[in-house]
């Protein structure tokens, strides 16, 4: 199909795309890096005695895992979607045989090999216990690799849904905006999920937030494993499917009332 | 006197603007109510059941982060609007129309916008205080009131040196749009009191990015806890960064070459 014989293109170009400004690059990097300074405070916050669960050890395991799931599966579509849409630069894209979304997909795909890079240097410094039983554990890989596709469907799919609304609302920067800081917490960005008051937590749970980040650390750290895993991931299966159906959704009713903004 | 005026006509304008979006004014309601409660989740589970961090209690803390959450308010509603203005003229070209105008280029790039309704997280400040006081039972001095109002003053000067500054980068490294992004979490760790953090990170936080700083010297204000030094050192840091930042967007603009 054409979409597959212009994917290898689109990857390059997205690739390309991104390391075009060497210091917005860096910036990115630098951005997703603070769950080192998050681990810093917490073992602060951890020096007085274990905190629900978490040891120090833990701890440190739990951010770096934070920030490699973060820097592998993060998405900012929403800002060059509604920015597109906004300024009319979606119309020459959507005369394009290749589908849009494909497009913005493919450039938010191509950095991650380099993302991956740069946090490998911090991983392997820190030796931890929890890569080498990866290595080991073939199935545990597998469990974490597909926590990590699910991951980025849900965030690429809300991004969609979200920067979608801006073929409806003048400005779809404060519902992201709310995504952002629900994201913050409720995916265990900025805390363990488990260390959560329990009003917190049972919101959390019922959120699709906690497969983005919380199941795919756990899932690194080994404490998720076996039926549990597997059963998580089908509900993060099932809440990725929900996204991208929302996702594309939002995309087609929007796409029908489409009107270009500033020629 | 004129440079107020021109503050206050711009401010005008952008309320006015904005008044006609009501939805949009209660969804910042709603937001900055959301984006408190969901501050409250790490503290509370980093510092419930009577846990400390640096000798901090949870309703200290709590201070600490109404502070923030002031702060916060403040910088949203009146410089980082201007901010992004910014960086989007200096990438459009469309800068020099505000060179051109016969009034201090700083002065216009500060006020050229505005986001009057996100001054609702003031409003949640002042409940996070109310809530903090009342579970500690007591009520703050005057004269720690006094001190804390002034150096909220200093905090938000070095907020908006900090944030100009940042700006100022934008005329030589065009693209900056994520530049602000790592800016504002890098201003989340302020909702930490600053003995939080030790060593080299504590360093960073005081001098280089003075988060920890500008939330906590006010917050020990308001309990009576601020020492001589801290006060000293926020008003060293922010008269330090409020310089630099003017001295660097002079020098940003006298460099200024725009599109062609």
């Amino acid at each position: 199909m054409r979409t597959l014989r212009a994917l290898p293109t689109l990857l390059r170009v997205g690739l390309a795309e991104s390391i075009a400004y060497r210091a917005e690059l860096l910036v990115w990097l630098l951005t997703t890096t603070m769950p080192l300074v998050a681990l810093a405070l917490w073992s602060a916050v951890g020096a007085d005695g274990p905190l629900g669960g978490y040891g120090r050890d833990d701890l440190v395991s739990y951010f770096l895992a934070a920030l490699v799931v973060r820097q592998v599966s993060g998405s900012w579509l929403v800002w060059e979607l509604t920015w597109a849409i906004r300024t009319g630069q979606l119309a020459p894209r959507m005369l394009r045989p290749v589908h849009p979304l494909v497009g913005f997909a493919a450039s938010g795909l191509a950095p991650v090999p380099l993302r991956w890079l740069t946090c490998s240097p911090v991983i392997v410094l820190f030796q931890r216990e929890e890569v080498r039983h990866l290595a080991a554990h073939p199935d545990a890989l597998a469990a974490f690799c597909a926590s990590l596709a699910i991951a980025w469907c849900i965030n690429f799919f809300v991004m969609v849904a979200i920067g979608s609304l801006a073929f409806f609302v003048d400005s779809a920067q404060s519902v992201y905006q709310a995504w952002a800081v629900l994201f913050m917490v409720a995916s265990g960005y900025l805390v363990p999920l488990s260390l959560f008051p329990p009003w917190a937590a049972r919101l959390a749970d019922a959120l699709p937030l906690r497969h983005t980040l919380a199941v795919p650390v756990a899932l690194a750290t080994g404490r998720l494993s076996g039926a549990a895993a597997w059963m998580e991931l089908g509900k993060g299966a099932a809440w990725a499917a929900a996204a991208c159906a929302v996702g594309l959704l939002v995309w087609w009713r929007g796409v029908r009332r489409f009107e270009a903004f500033g020629g | 006197m004129r440079g107020l005026a021109i503050a206050l006509a711009q401010l005008r304008t952008a309320l006015l603007v904005k008044l006609a979006y009501r939805f949009e004014v209660a969804l910042e309601a709603a937001l900055a109510v959301l984006g408190a409660a969901v501050g409250l989740v790490p503290l509370a589970a980093a510092l419930g059941g009577g846990r400390t961090v640096g000798g901090w209690t949870f309703d200290e803390a709590l201070v600490v982060l109404a502070t923030f959450t002031l702060l916060l308010g403040v910088y949203e509603a009146l410089v980082a609007p201007a901010v992004l203005a910014l960086v989007e003229h200096v990438r459009n070209g469309t800068f020099d129309f505000l060179l051109l105008k016969p009034a201090d280029a700083e002065l216009l790039a500060s006020t050229s916008r505005f986001e009057p309704f996100r001054l609702v997280q003031v409003l949640v400040a002042g409940a996070l205080y109310v809530a903090a006081f009342a579970r500690m039972g007591r009520v703050p001095e005057a004269r720690d009131v006094a001190l804390f109002v002034a150096l909220v003053g200093a905090s938000l000067a070095l907020l908006r040196a900090l944030a100009f500054g940042v700006a100022s980068v934008a005329f030589w490294v065009v693209r900056l749009d994520n530049l602000t992004y790592l800016f504002g979490s890098l201003l989340d760790f302020g909702r930490w009191p600053r003995a939080a953090f030790r060593g080299a990170l504590r360093v960073a936080f005081t001098f280089v990015v003075p988060v920890a700083l500008m939330t906590s010297v006010p917050a020990e204000a308001l309990l009576g806890l601020v020492t001589a030094q801290g006060v000293a050192t926020l008003a060293a840091v922010a008269l330090a960064f409020g310089l630099a930042s003017r001295a660097l967007f002079r020098l940003a603009v006298a460099s200024y070459t725009s599109v062609g």
